[in-house]
């Protein structure tokens, strides 16, 4: 290698000695992955203490089983495979919805577009331009990652589960409907829904 | 035709490539035409894009989590086997 310094270890370094049972590696896993994985398992379990309980058992179940990750999909997949099982199956044993199914939840929510077109469809009131026209610039503006991260924690529960791990940890789409349990079409909707209602929360920072 | 409304609820299809072909084209065709929907579309790639930069608050692991996380660890280390003695 010729790269220099590397602070941060690629996960198929840590995955090597985390197999040697090197703790340091372990801990760094932890670092790394642990806030993301508690914020996906509340989408399914709701007390905080028990989202903790399945994230601890996730590591556990992920130290015991990372001889036979193979490295064929990434590590990140294989831990949040790891949680989704075990945060639907702590959510059947709290009694709560396990797969995120159930779109009758959040039944025919008002889109944020509802009254933007005029009966034949047309944009009465268009989109307007925005100050920041590409994502680098989105980014350079603190106020506007923020309202974003703010509007991510504000999505209904199935919508952020679909959102986080396709959009914010970036999952392949048939990865997640696997995790989740639920169909491609299903899964589209949420993130439809979903991104619909973060473009208008920048558009809402934007235009205000 | 697509009405724009039609377009702003097919966009997720068609960013993830999942309208059939004909639709697509005829989102095409829309697009070409109208500057209001090429504007939605291209805020919402926007969205998505930052959506994968937000940094949420990391909060570390509490002590005790830690402290358990390690004990597991430790345990896993050992390996099975060897029942604590009596």
């Amino acid at each position: 290698m010729t790269g220099g310094r590397q602070p941060i270890s690629p996960d198929s370094d840590l995955v090597r000695r985390l197999v040697a049972k090197d703790e340091g590696a372990f801990l760094e896993l932890v670092d790394r992955y642990h806030a993301g994985l508690l914020r996906f398992v509340t989408s399914f379990v709701r007390s905080p203490a028990a989202a903790e309980e399945v994230v601890q058992d996730t590591w556990k179940a992920f130290i015991e089983g990372i001889e036979h990750f193979e490295q064929r999909a990434s590590l990140k997949t294989f831990l949040y495979r790891i949680a989704a099982n075990r945060a639907r199956t702590r959510a059947v044993r709290d009694h709560r919805t396990p797969t995120l199914s159930d779109l009758e939840h959040e039944g025919d929510e008002a889109s944020p577009l509802i009254d933007r077109f005029g009966t034949a469809g047309n944009w009465l009131a268009p989109p307007t331009p925005w100050v920041a026209e590409t994502a680098d610039a989105i980014l350079e503006r603190k106020q506007a990652m923020e309202v974003l991260a703010r509007a991510i924690e504000q999505l209904p529960e199935q919508q952020r589960a679909v959102v986080q791990l396709r959009d914010v940890e970036g999952l392949a789409s048939d990865e997640v409907c696997e995790m989740l349990g639920i169909s491609e079409v299903h899964q589209r909707v949420l993130l439809h829904r979903a991104r619909t209602r973060l473009r208008a929360a920048l558009e809402g920072h934007f235009s205000g | 035709m697509l009405s724009c409304r039609e377009i702003t609820e097919l966009a997720t299809a068609y960013t993830e490539r999942a309208l059939p072909f004909t639709e697509r084209i005829r989102f095409w065709v829309h697009l070409s035409m109208c500057k209001h929907c090429r504007r939605y579309v291209k805020q919402l790639r926007l969205t998505i894009d930052a959506t994968g930069q937000v940094m949420f608050p990391l909060p570390k692991p509490s002590p005790q989590t830690q402290a358990a996380l390690l004990r597991t660890f430790q345990n896993w280390k050992k390996g099975p086997g060897k029942p604590p003695s009596p």
